[in-house]
Parts: structure tokens; sequence; C-alpha cells
């Protein structure tokens, strides 16, 4: 059957120019493939990270307790509501690297044949170990840069040495479940043996537990009744004389790393919008373009008897077809780009990713903006061009843009130092007025955006400079006992390298209620009454006086956990077993969620408390006389634990200044590397946005350029002008998004900061993104301007007389 | 053979010089074989009827279009034989050519597309540049227009823009393809009588019209028909 010839001549306007049909199909694509990607990626994620982490058959409460005998778990699997409990013996050991660095590593043992709550997810390798055979968990195992195969040298608090044997490796989603947001990258590096290797490894009463896994009967995803077991349990425990230190309850499909995830959902989907509606954009501008080169076809139709409504339908249905294409073209391109942002992010955040699926909601997105956002784009220049008269259209009257005699021309004739073909490129950016509105719109906002991703990470950086300044020792030693303290400064000292040793104590403690129940843990920071190795930064009240006694100081993330705290209310905290009141004198500015919650008290009033003992210490910093470095502060850790090891000190870990500010450095990683990905694709967006510009000029000048070729322009002229007008449109916009970067990195900063950290951050500015841009954009522009350039060069003057 | 002739070496040489057209409808042959010379100082009227293949000769000698067989000899240069860019910096310093609708850039005022050809070409300092432009606005009578983009002139002052432009870089040959195909007769007379002026100065003027009255008023007539000259 022939196809009409309204429609043939809509196929034949799509096939004939290519170059056009591309552009507009591209500018559509894009904006899909943003809006894909993004969305497919967030139904994927909340799907696989909720579904893997409930795969895994969680603990909905997890206890670390002083050791219990398996009648012990036994009777807590009696306690009204609960399903299950099981009980593990955990223990923190060091773990030799390939580069000869020592990394604390948390090592469990269970019995893994009957083990079901928690289970991990094998890797690489076999599963479960043998007797003196380890596996490693995979997060940060670049740290011990180990393999299935090799030997891994573990050494325990007193310095003894044993080698076991990496089987394999292993996904454990339990990892960070018992600390705030971000324990994950805080945690230690884990490793699993089997109750067999304990003896291996001189632990004692190998039959004992200290972690208690807990499964609830019922609706566990209901805070109410995880609550009320979980309080259950814990009653249970402490009428046994059983000591807790460590409380958590948590929703079976809540993964541990799901709230960084959610910190970025608002920002990303701004920033798809935006996407979008460049895209919409560049579709108008193209589409202006292809009505402005139709008008003589308008005319023409309209002269033999069509109307209006007729020639927009035929626009319409051109529109509709671009709108298909482009669908069809990105349809897989989401699929492959989500999948490897997908296999990227599971190794990243730690959950199971189920490999490529399709979304319908998606699918629907996808169609709904591919058919709408190209037609509401379109419908300015269609109505437009299907309004001329016939006689306007048929003369082409508005297909000639002269420039005219505007303030603008009269001051690039004055600039008499370029020649005339250099102030005629110069003059050419400004010809069509509308185009260059709408291209530096889409270049200059992906400019900003693409900036602001490089502030937002001076912003990230100097959160994390924060941080040090909790840290601001270059040695953190915790020793598995405490120690006598002016035994322990003695010995530091004699090491010559080490200027101050500050003795300070602290252990887990959790928030009770109002209603006397369990809630939160949080760490218990007790700092030396005149320390100079803290500077917190306040957001509220004041920071603790060495003369204060019941006061505490705690962190931002209170504010998000418990809103109503304020500063001059009492907190109960659960301490060493026993209900101690503190007065909250302050908030200081920590990482938020990243933290979890901690809180900082006097050591003196500590020491105070009965049961302590004030002359013993457990935790000291340490600061060398010179600045170190990373390298350096891992030297004099390794000197400090020989000497320790030597004195016979049992020694739980020693972390070096740095080593704190890496591990949270981290978290923040993945946050940049979603919105550079995002930053790319708006760079794409303007990139393809100019290309279309400057080829739309270039095709819309055809019989300029044949005049100047008549007159004597050679192929290094006419090339020269269209990438000096295609560089002064990159930079104009490199300008207008330089500007604009300032509003658009608070923005994205404050709003990534708040939902991360509960507080805004401080904004910073990096000359990189600027930089970067600068060079990218001019790099694009040339890009851009290729293409065109060579195909004014290619134009015969001949030709130019064809338009006649 | 006239004075000029006898005097003179040919300034532009025709050898065979054949066109054929190929389109879905078959071939056409718009120029077949001809041999032409013109020499310096000569004013030609090439005449002929629609379709006989007065501006596909007039584009052969432009370089706007090559010949199928044969080769145009231009003082020396064989100039089908140069590629597009090469042809465009030779034409721009030794030919200027006057179309019928006067292909004035519309963005630049009279006296800045006057001045692009000496631009494009180096051949004047660019001090010169605006002087030597003024002049030859003078010399057509625009000089009061000097800043007026084209678009606020008339066609007949566009056509004298058009001319004064071709002179810019003072080739010695001018090709002009009905220059006064668009025009009234009492403008087409004044773009004649500066075509005329030129010629008086010694510059060859080859000029492609279908207006007879005109073409007897040149020093000589080419006449074409079908593609052939039947009468020179």
């Amino acid at each position: 059957m022939m196809l009409r010839p309204r429609w043939q001549k809509v196929l034949s306007d799509l096939w004939k120019n290519k170059t056009r049909s591309i552009l507009i199909i591209a500018s559509i694509a894009v904006g899909l493939l943003a809006f894909g990607v993004i969305t497919n990626l967030f139904s994927w994620l909340n799907q696989d990270m909720s579904k893997g982490f409930e795969q895994t058959n969680p603990a909905n409460i997890q206890l670390t307790t002083s050791l219990v005998d398996y009648q012990m778990v036994k009777h807590i699997e009696n306690v009204d509501g609960v399903k299950m409990a099981e009980g593990l013996r955990e223990f923190t050991m060091q773990a030799l690297g390939k580069s000869g660095n020592w990394n604390a590593i948390t090592i469990q043992s269970r019995d893994y044949e009957k083990a079901q709550i928690g289970q991990v997810q094998l890797v690489q390798g076999v599963w479960p170990p043998a007797k003196n055979q380890i596996v490693l968990s995979t997060n940060k195992l670049s740290d011990l840069n180990l393999k299935v195969g090799d030997w891994l040298t573990l050494k325990n608090s007193v310095g003894d040495d044993y080698n076991l044997q990496v089987v394999g490796l292993v996904k454990d989603q339990m990892i960070g479940t018992t600390s705030g947001g971000g324990g994950y990258f805080i945690a230690n590096i884990q490793g699993y043996v089997n109750k067999d290797t304990l003896s291996t490894l001189n632990i004692s009463q190998k039959d004992l537990f200290n972690t208690l896994y807990v499964t609830i009967d019922g609706d566990a995803t209901q805070h109410t009744t995880l609550n009320q077991v979980g309080q259950r349990v814990y009653d249970a425990l402490d009428k046994q004389g059983v000591t807790i230190a460590n409380f958590t309850t948590r929703s079976p499909i809540i993964h541990p790393n799901v709230n960084l995830v959610n910190a970025m959902t608002g920002i990303l989907f701004m920033l798809t919008f935006l996407i979008v509606f460049l895209s919409g954009f560049l579709i108008t501008n193209t589409l202006q373009f292809l009505l402005s080169q139709q008008m003589q076809q308008v005319g023409i139709m309209k002269s033999i008897g069509a109307t209006r409504r007729q020639i927009i339908w035929i626009y319409v249905a051109l529109i509709s077809t671009f709108g298909v294409l482009a669908f069809f073209a990105t349809v897989p391109l989401v699929r492959l780009a989500t999948d490897r942002l997908m296999v990227f992010l599971s190794t990243e955040l730690n959950f199971t990713y189920f490999g490529p699926r399709t979304t319908p909601i998606v699918f629907i997105g996808m169609i709904f903006l591919a058919m709408v956002v190209p037609q509401v784009s379109a419908i300015f220049p269609i109505l437009k061009g299907t309004s001329l008269s016939v006689q306007e259209a048929l003369s082409g009257i508005q297909q000639q843009s002269s420039g005219g005699d505007t303030f603008l021309d009269r001051s690039v004739t004055r600039l008499k130092k370029f020649s005339r073909p250099t102030i005629i490129a110069i003059r050419n950016v400004f010809r069509n007025k509308g185009r260059l509105i709408l291209t530096l719109v889409t270049l200059s906002l992906g400019g900003a955006v693409f900036i602001s991703v490089f502030n937002v990470r001076v912003s990230f950086n100097d959160y994390i400079t924060q941080l040090s300044h909790y840290f601001l020792a270059d040695l953190n030693i915790s020793l598995s006992t405490p120690a006598r303290v002016q035994e322990l400064e003695e010995l530091l000292y004699s090491n010559p390298e080490i200027k101050y040793v500050e003795a300070w104590n602290g252990s887990t403690a959790s928030v009770i209620n109002a209603d006397g129940s369990q809630g939160n843990n949080l760490s218990f920071v007790a700092v030396p009454n005149k320390s100079t190795l803290i500077k917190p930064i306040m957001i509220g009240g004041r920071w603790l006086d060495p003369r204060d006694q019941n006061a505490i100081a705690l962190n931002d993330g209170f504010n998000t956990q418990y809103p109503n705290l304020k500063v001059g209310d009492t907190i109960t905290l659960k301490l060493n077993n026993k209900n101690e009141k503190f007065v909250v004198v302050g908030f200081f500015k920590l990482a938020g969620q990243l933290a979890g919650l901690s809180g900082y008290v006097n050591l003196d009033y500590f020491n105070s408390l009965p049961g302590q003992a004030p002359n013993r210490s457990a935790v000291y910093r340490v600061v060398a006389k010179s600045t170190l470095d990373s390298s350096a502060q891992k030297d004099l850790a390794t000197n400090v634990q020989s000497l320790l090891e030597a004195n016979k000190f049992k020694i739980g870990s020693i972390t070096t200044g740095s080593h704190i500010n890496d591990e949270a450095a981290n978290g923040f990683g993945i946050l940049t590397t979603f919105l550079l990905i995002l930053a790319i694709l708006i760079a794409l967006v303007g990139s393809i946005g100019l290309t279309g510009t400057m080829s739309m000029n270039i095709m819309e000048r055809t019989r300029e350029i044949g005049i100047m070729r008549s007159i004597g322009a050679s192929d290094r002229e006419l090339t020269r002008m269209v990438l000096i007008e295609g560089l002064i449109v990159g930079w104009l916009s490199w300008l207008l998004g330089a500007i604009l970067s300032f509003p658009i990195s608070a923005i994205l900063s404050n709003s990534i900061t708040l939902s991360l950290f509960g507080s805004q951050s401080s904004l910073g500015f990096s000359a990189t993104g600027f930089i970067i841009w600068f060079v990218l954009v001019s790099i694009l522009s040339v890009a851009a301007s290729i293409t065109p350039a060579r195909s004014a060069t290619r134009l015969t003057i001949r030709e130019v007389l064809s338009y006649e | 053979m006239t004075e000029m002739q006898l005097n003179n070496s040919p300034l532009i040489k025709m050898q065979g010089i054949t066109k054929v057209f190929k389109s879905g409808a078959g071939e056409f042959t718009a120029l077949d074989n001809i041999n032409l010379e013109f020499f310096p100082g000569e004013f030609v009227g090439i005449v002929g009827k629609s379709g006989s293949g007065k501006s596909t000769l007039a584009n052969m000698i432009t370089g706007i279009d090559h010949p199928s067989k044969g080769n145009i000899d231009i003082e020396g240069h064989i100039i089908n034989k140069m590629n597009e860019s090469e042809m465009s910096v030779w034409r721009g310093n030794n030919l200027g050519i006057v179309f019928q609708f006067y292909q004035l850039l519309p963005m630049l005022t009279l006296l800045e597309n006057v001045m692009l050809p000496m631009d494009f070409c180096k051949q004047f300092n660019p001090d010169e540049r605006r002087t030597r432009a003024l002049k030859l606005l003078a010399m057509v009578g625009l000089q009061d227009l000097a800043d007026k983009l084209p678009a606020m002139i008339s066609g007949g002052q566009q056509q004298s823009a058009a001319i004064a432009r071709a002179m810019a870089n003072d080739p010695p040959i001018m090709i002009a393809d009905e220059p006064t195909g668009n025009l009234d007769t009492k403008t087409a007379e004044s773009v004649f009588e500066l075509f005329s002026a030129l010629v008086v100065k010694g510059k060859t003027i080859i000029m492609v019209t279908h207006d007879p009255a005109l073409a007897v008023r040149t020093s000589r007539v080419v006449h074409l028909r079908d593609g052939k000259v039947i009468n020179d």
C-alpha cells in the first residue's frame, strides 16, 4: 500500500537530512538516557539493597555481651517474640598487609554449618573455612592486598604471630549494622574462622560467645514490635547478669548503606530533571531550525490547499517519529549503563546485585518523555512556522537573518585590532540570538553543574578536614585491657620521635529513652579536661569546660535521631551497666549519619564514676615531634607497636590520624563519582547542543560562505572563522557557567550534606573545576565546530547559486 | 581581429571546453567544444537565449564550475586543475565577480563588504584597506552610504557596491553574470556606465547578458546557442 504523500514527506524529511535527524534524535535521547539510567538505578538499588539484605536473614537484634554459653543462647530463643538466636565469637587482631602495614581485623567464629542468621555470600574460593583457614570479607580487602591462596599473618594483643591461609572471599552485608549509617566505611576488615581455628589463635574459652544474632517472630519491619522484643531480650540477659556492651535493632529490609543512596536521591532527580529540561531546549533549538528550513515548503503546502491544522499534524508526526527512534536507541543504552553502575555500586556499597531486569515504570516514564517532551519543545516553533502567510513562507523572508545594526554589531565593528574575517566570526555568534540563548543556557548550566561537582568535592574534603579536628593526634592507641597511665606514658616518651601523649578513655554506652527502654548506642569518649588534641566545631551550645562535672557534648547525629533534645536537657545513658545522668552542654559537628552517635565528657568526671580506675586507661593519643605524613605515621605506628609488645602491653589496635581521614573519605568518593557521572552527562548535552548550533549556523549561512569563497576566502580562513565562532560560544558559556556555579555549588553541597550529616557544609571552591571545564569546553567547542567547518570548506559556489 | 587582439597575447584561453551535466533524465551538454580567447582591455558581451550556456561559460572562467573536458588558461594558470581552496585565493587576487543577485553579505556594511576581499587576500596593508574601500565606493557613487547595511539600500545601489567589491583587490579581469538582470532600465544604464569606465582604465570585462541592446555596446560580442559559439 502506498503511503499518503504527506506521510511520505515525513519519511523523506527524516531520511534526507540525516545530520539534522541525528541531532534531534540525540537531543531527545540524552534526556531519556539520564532519566532512564537514574530512575532505573534507584529502582534496582532499592529493590536489590532491600531484597539482598533480607535474603541474608539479617539479625533483627544484635548484642555485644560478656562471654555467654550455648545455654544462654537457648534461653534467649525462649524469650517471647524471639524466633531464633545464634551465638558468635568476635575478637580483634592485627593483620599484616602485603605492603608490610598492620591493619585491625575483626574475626568472627561460629558454627557455620548451622548458622542461619546474617548469612554471607561467597564471592570467590570456598566457604566455610576449615581449621587454620580464614575467609575474608571483600570490604577493605585492598588494605591487605591479598588474594585467595595467600597466607595471612595475624598478630594478637601480646604480639604472637599466626599464619592462616586465605581460602575464600565473601560479601557480608551485616558489616556496619551495629553503628551509624557510615559504619560500613569505618568498619575493620572482617575475617571468618571456624571454632577449631580459635585454638590455633590461642583464644581461650572457645565454646563461649560474645555476640548474639537474634531474629523475631512477626513483622520485624515494624519499629514498635522490634523494640518491644528487643527490650525483652535485653532484660532477659540483664537479669542473668550478662553485661551488654552494644545493643542494636534493625529492620530486615533496611540495608546499612541505604542512607547514602537516600542522601543522593533528591539531588540526582533534580539533576535528571535539569538534563531533561536542557534536552528540551536542544530539541526546541533544532526544530526551530528545521521549521525555518521548511518555510518555503510550508508556503507551497498552504498554496495548494493545506490547512494550518494539517501542516501542524505533519510536523507532530515527524517529531513523534523522532521520539520513537530516540526511545528505541536509548533503551539498550539505559540497560547497559544501569548494569555497569550497579556492578560498581554493589561492590562499593556492599549489596547483592540481582542482574538487569525490566522496570515497567521506568519504561512508561521514558515513553512519556520521548513522546511528550519533544512535542512540548516543538510547539512554539511549529505554531510560529505554520502561522506565516503563504507569501511570507514562499519568499522565505524570515530565513534571512542579517544580524542588523544593533549596539552589539556596532561595538564589534569598532574592534579595529581584529581582521574583518575575525569580526565576522565574532558577529556571527550573535546573529541568531534565540538560538544563541538556548545554546548558552544549555552549555552554561551544564558547565555550572560540572564546576559545582568539583566544588562539592572540596566541601566534602573540608568536612573530612573537620573530622580531623577530632583526631589531631598522629596515633590513636587502643589497648585490649586498660594499662596504668603513668607506666605507659613513660614507655611512649622513651621513643625519641614522640612529643606528647594524652591518656583518654571511653566505652560504648546506650541512650535510655524517656520510657526507660533501651535506645541507640553511642560512642562515649572521656577526654582529658585540658586536652589540646581536639578542636570541636560547635553547632549549638558550648564545648566542655574543664570544671564541668556531669556535662556532655553530643554530636550532630543526635539532631536527626533525637530532634527534641536541646542544650540544658538531661540525658540518661547506660554506662557499664549503670544508668548515669548527664547535662547536655552543646552539640558539635562531626559527620552526621556517617559517624553514628557520640558523646564527649570530661575524663576527670568519668574517672570519678563508680567502677572506674582513675589511673588506668585503654586509649592513648600520641603526637610526634615533627609533622608526619601518612607513611611516616605508619612507620611510627610500627615502632610503637614493637615497643608496646616488647613490654607485654595488650594492643587492640593502633590507627594513624591519616587513616581515620582516609576511611571517612571512602563514603564521599561514591557520592562524588555519582555526581561526576551526571556532570559528564550534562556536558554531553551541552556539547550536542553546541554541535547542533554550529551545524545549523553553517547550514543557514551556505550562501554567505559561497560568496566569501567567490571573493578569495581560503579553506584555512573559513575553518578559522567557524572555529572562532564556536570557541566564543564555548567561552561565553564558560563565563556564565562559572558565575552560575556559585549558587549551584551551594545548593548541591547543602542538600547533600544536609541529608547526610544533618547540617549544612561550609561552601568550598576549587579552581580545578573551573580550569578543567575551561579546557573541556574549549576542546568541545573546537570538536563541535570541526565538522561544520569542514562542511563549510566543502561548499562550492555552484551550490550557492543553486540556492537562488 | 581587433587592434587589441593584434597587439596583445590572450589573457584567458579556453581550449576545447565541454561541459556535460548528468542527471536522472540523462546527460545534457551545456558547452560543446568551446575555444575562445579573451584579451586585456576587452569588454566582451556573452549573449544567447536562456539555456544556451552563457552562465555555464562564465562559471568556467570564474572556476565556480569545472569543465568535463578541456582547459582554461588564465595568465598561465590552468584554473580547472586547482582545488577549491587554491581557486578561492587565486580568484580573490585575479578575478572580480559580479552576480545577478548582488550577493553582498547581509550582516556587513557596504564598506565592510568592500574591505572583506582585501582582508582575505592581504594585497593591501590593513591601514590602506579602509581608504581604498571608501575610494571604490566613491567611484560607484556610494560614499555616503558606506556604513549602511545592504538591506537598507536599493537593488541598483547594491549592485554598484558589488562592483566596488569586485574591484577591491584590483583584479585585471571582471566577470559579470547578468549584472543588470534584476535592475530597472535606468539603474542598469548606470551600472553599464561603471563597467565602461573600468574598461577605459584597462580592465578586461566579460559580461553575460540576455539584453541585446546592452551587448551591442560592448567591444566584442560572443553569441552562444546550444552550448556552441555561433558568432564571435
